[in-house]
């Protein structure tokens, strides 16, 4: 009996191929991006997950309430907290506290390579489970300028040399020194938020000592994170609530009034640390969200086919229903048979999507950045939801298919008069517009999303950032420092240099977030992005200065006692005259006398994620960092070559970095437009499995009716007509399908849009666009298939019957 | 073998109910070989469906031997005519996806024959027929008179006690239709009642009994001298 089934499917298969095609692709598409997202989904929730010890570990958090209302949360915390959490608390095991100092030069003989370094304590390694493949676990941190560093800086440095015992200089204002190598780790997997090159434990400067062991309570600069491991079965909801105790002990009164202290999942840092305490971090749990709905969408759509492609060819299998029943099949064994192939079929698609996933897994990790393979758990993960999806799809797409068809009654349909009556199916109306809504809605949001995207990529920065080149020289040399006036002058003997900048940090970091005093403002508490500046800066990045002057050579107090505030600082003060305000800021080095004289519209020194915050500027020349040249955009090549020339004239033993500033802008938003294309990708795969469903749709309608096209034709009807007739049906359901699309997809992108502070407004032109592009698919499946049907000579159509 | 009492079968279209067959009384034997013949719309397939309950009466009683068969659930039934009834259509009804000798099998695999008899009984009516050499073609690729033959050997490979058969011939040359009504001729020599729609007086004669269908009704009931 099995054997007949199988024959049948098999035969009925390869006999109509077209129809097989796209079931099968259909379903195979479905089920490979399924897996796809469902891989991806499952990399992002396994970041951290690899430590034994994860679920005990939390971050401290620290939230501070802001004068202006604005509250921020943040992960740096002071560096004597974990010290003090670990004496007070017999609940916490211990405290780590861990603070990634970025890359820096590390040299050893004459191999120099900018690592990723990091300061921590002795106990990181019984915290954090980062495999070590030589030294002692216990021992490696805690000797003193003992470092440990990962495979692959050994590699760099030592090659097949046992690292264990060699010394790496490194060149830092605060960290550096000669350090001892005592371990190497395996290389950090890609799914952990901590990543390091090398790691050490050793606080030995005046400087690291007052990060690591002061609580410098007011402090807006923190770069140390603790994380807290507690004792099995300690409870961390009556820890938490012990921390304002805890903030009023140690920082006093005061500061407890605007901040409090929380204790974050570890395992939450990753996916969650948006959605919980809106601190915007690698990734975030409504991105995953939407990528499940797509998945979801598309597998929906792909089974939306195949129930109708099935029901549709009723007719043609309705005498075999028929005939089976006659010769003596129960209702249910004909259930059992039809079921049986919406398996078979989707048996084959998993297997096709299992090809399908191996070859395109490659791509996937490329665009998202992830290494993922198959083998171990995704592999098992793989298997199993393609078994599931098998299952599921076989199951729920190929129930009414098989309801349907075994309930025809022998003596109608042996008689030939179901045919007709199988035509229009109200539930394949219902899927028909089901699916197009999904269409409609996909291509609306695909839409806005890349209108905001592109808007975002467009917006008037209120600078310009095109033709900069950025490099760190002043960072790299501090020597340079005190010259920078020649060195400016040096790149600018070349004609394509128009113009350099010194500065403290690039746009986009924006300056650093700082306690200021303005003026009859001293009983408040007042914060702003300081830019440490030079003279040119104004002028180079095309920031328009509104009122007052920019700062002066000439003017020798400028370079101590002048400030610019943009246009944000002002309104925010609520100050009418500006010009001449006394405003002091970091005393210690600009004294009491400082004084605004200029102000400057306001441009965006981050990210667009952030609204325009109040912004100071000053001359700040010990601190300069980042060398801006505006170059003129041709003989870029040539250009580049020179400023590597006069780098190598000064900083001959490190190799010339720079960058351009509008491609560091962008990484800001990396993240989104990477995921942009995704969905791109993804809606377009579900479009295309939609179109393929209504394109055997409306093949079977076409063959249906060919009795009624050839009639109509022997009556005079012309191609258009006949087209018309044949097409209208199916414009009507796509119609509703836009019609109901559209509320819903409004809906979700205001959502979408809210994440944004700079956003573009949907207007009618997306649901214009959308129902547009849905027309034209379904038009063009549509009408070729009716096309070919009105084309067809009446007498053959007839002699069909 | 086969009692009908008032069978009625109507269709209901709005509030207008139009009548195939009105209150229908019908007594056939064992062993009887009856053709039903009338015009066009008299109700002829339609009978011959109730009887095979491939079809429902709206209303009366059909007894099938002593089964009250307008008492039965669709599983009784399915059961009831899959072990005593063979069916014979007009337009073979083959299935086109399937060979010769697998058409031939369908049957016996809802019957739950066990392999090695399924083969015995092909065998045996690809033998009985004629057909050995056909058994791996599929229905496409036989001529109509070959097809029906396939047919009425399906229709027997399960070893029913009646045959019932709808214009068996209709889509035949006459050489053709000869060959299969001689076959029927025999069959029911060896003691299968035949039941059939026809057209043709000529077919109709073969039978034992020629019953006469105008617009639902028996209009004449009469045994033939052959």
């Amino acid at each position: 009996m099995l054997k007949n089934y199988i024959t049948i499917a098999l035969r009925n298969l390869t006999r109509h191929l077209g129809y097989s095609f796209i079931n099968i692709i259909g379903l195979t598409v479905g089920m490979a991006c399924c897996v796809l997202i469902g891989l991806f989904i499952q990399d992002e929730f396994k970041v951290d997950g690899f430590h034994t010890k994860s679920d005990r570990i939390y971050r401290l958090l620290r939230e501070t309430r802001l004068d202006d209302g604005n509250t921020d949360m943040g992960y740096g915390t002071s560096g004597a907290a974990g010290p003090a959490l670990k004496r007070d608390y017999p609940e916490i095991e211990t405290v780590v506290r861990y603070m990634s100092w970025g890359g820096i030069w590390t040299k050893h003989e004459d191999k120099r390579f900018n690592q990723q370094f990091c300061l921590t304590d002795p106990d990181f390694l019984s915290v954090f489970d980062f495999e070590l493949i030589s030294g002692n676990r216990e021992t490696a941190l805690s000797q003193p300028l003992a470092v440990i560093i990962t495979q692959s800086t050994a590699q760099r440095f030592f090659g097949d040399q046992n690292p264990i015992g060699k010394t790496l200089s490194v060149d830092d204002r605060y960290m550096g020194g000669d350090y001892i190598i005592t371990g190497v780790l395996k290389d950090i997997p890609q799914q952990s938020t901590l990543q390091f090159d090398i790691l050490c434990a050793t606080v030995n400067t005046f400087w690291t000592r007052s990060v690591f062991e002061n609580w410098q309570p007011n402090s807006v600069w923190r770069p140390a994170n603790n994380y807290i491991l507690l004792r099995e079965g300690a409870n961390i909801k009556s820890l938490e609530q012990q921390m304002p105790k805890f903030m009023a002990q140690y920082m006093g009164e005061e500061i407890l009034e605007k901040n409090t202290y929380f204790l974050q999942p570890f395992k939450r840092i990753y996916l969650y640390s948006k959605a919980d305490y809106d601190i915007p971090f690698y990734s975030d749990i409504t991105q995953i969200y939407s990528f499940a709905t797509i998945g979801l969408f598309i597998l929906i759509i792909a089974c939306i086919n195949f129930t109708n492609l099935a029901t549709a060819r009723s007719a043609r299998r309705a005498r075999e229903v028929g005939l089976r029943k006659v010769v003596g099949a129960y209702r249910s064994q004909l259930i059992r048979q039809f079921l049986g192939e919406s398996f078979l079929l989707a048996i084959l698609a998993a297997l096709l999507a299992l090809i399908a996933v191996y070859f395109s897994l490659p791509n996937l990790n490329d665009f998202v950045e992830k290494q993922i393979e198959l083998s171990g758990s995704t592999l098992y993960f793989t298997l199993g939801s393609l078994l599931t999806l098998t299952l599921f799809v076989g199951g729920l797409a190929g129930i009414y298919p098989a309801l349907f068809l075994s309930n025809f009654n022998p003596a109608r349909v042996l008689k030939g008069t179901l045919a007709a009556g199988v035509r229009s199916g109200r539930l394949r109306e219902v899927l028909v517009v089901f699916q197009f809504a999904i269409s409609a809605f996909l291509i609306a949001s695909t839409y806005t999303v890349y209108q905001q995207l592109e808007y975002v990529r467009s917006k008037n920065l209120g600078f310009n950032k095109d033709q900069i080149i950025l490099t760190n020289i002043f960072s790299t040399d501090r020597l340079l420092n005190d010259r920078y006036l020649n060195i400016k002058n040096e790149f600018l003997q070349h004609p394509n240099i128009l113009k350099a900048s010194a500065s403290h940090s690039s746009m986009g970091y924006g300056g650093q977030l700082d306690r200021v005093f303005p003026e009859g403002k001293a009983n408040e508490e007042w914060k702003m992005r300081v830019l440490g500046v030079d003279e040119s800066f104004l002028d180079t990045y095309d920031i328009e200065l509104i009122a007052g002057r920019n700062f002066s050579l000439n003017i020798a107090t400028d370079s101590t006692q002048a400030f610019l505030l943009n246009e944000t600082a002002v309104k925010r003060l609520g100050w009418k005259e500006p010009l001449g305000k006394k405003f002091e800021w970091n005393p210690e080095v600009h004294g009491s006398n400082g004084r605004i004289v200029g102000i400057v519209k306001d441009f965006h020194n981050r990210s667009l994620h952030e609204e325009i915050q109040p912004v100071a500027m000053a001359m700040w020349q010990p601190k300069f960092n980042v060398l801006s040249l505006k170059v003129k955009g041709q003989n870029t090549e040539e250009t580049i070559a020179y400023i590597g020339q006069v780098w190598k004239r000064h900083i001959p033993e490190k190799a010339f970095e720079y960058r351009f500033l509008d491609e560091q802008l962008n990484d800001y938003y990396q993240s989104e437009q990477r995921m942009g294309a995704l969905i791109n990708i993804f809606s377009g795969l579900a479009i295309i499995v939609a179109s393929l469903g209504l394109f055997g749709l409306a093949s079977f309608t076409a063959e249906v009716r060919t009795k009624e096209i050839g009639i109509r034709k022997t009556l005079g009807a012309t191609v258009p007509n006949i087209v018309l007739l044949l097409s209208r049906e199916f414009i009507i359901l796509v119609m509703i399908a836009n019609l109901i699309a559209f509320p819903l997809a409004y809906w979700a992108m205001q959502e979408w849009l809210n994440s944004f502070i700079y956003r573009i407004e949907i207007g009618i032109l997306i649901f214009v666009v959308s129902g547009i592009i849905t027309f034209t698919i379904a038009l063009l499946t549509v009408s070729t298939q009716a096309i070919k049907a009105a084309l067809t000579n009446p007498i053959d159509a007839l002699r069909y019957e | 073998m086969i009692q009908l009492n008032n069978i009625e079968k109507y269709y209901e279209n709005g509030a207008i109910k139009t009548f195939v067959l009105r209150q229908l009384n019908l007594e056939i034997q064992e062993g009887e070989f009856v053709s039903i013949m009338g015009p066009s719309g008299a109700g002829k397939s339609t009978l011959l469906h109730i009887l095979g309950m491939l079809d429902t009466p709206s209303g009366g009683e059909y007894h099938f031997y002593d089964q009250p068969v307008h008492q039965l659930n669709e599983r009784q039934t399915t059961e009831l005519h899959r072990d005593h009834i063979g069916f014979v259509f007009q337009s073979y009804h083959l299935i086109d996806e399937l060979t010769v000798a697998e058409n031939l099998e369908t049957p016996l695999l809802y019957q739950k024959v066990k392999s090695n008899e399924r083969k015995g009984r092909i065998a045996e009516m690809l033998d009985r027929f004629n057909i050995v050499a056909k058994k791996g073609l599929f229905p496409n690729q036989l001529s109509g008179g070959q097809q029906q033959l396939i047919g009425i050997a399906r229709a027997l490979i399960t070893n029913p006690k009646l045959i019932l058969a709808d214009e068996p011939t209709g889509n035949l040359n006459s050489a053709e239709g000869e060959r299969i009504m001689t076959h029927f001729k025999h069959l029911n020599a060896e003691g299968v009642s035949i039941i059939q729609c026809t057209h043709s007086e000529k077919n109709a004669a073969y039978g034992s009994r020629i019953i006469n269908l105008v617009d639902g009704w028996v209009d004449a009931d009469e045994r033939t001298s052959s």
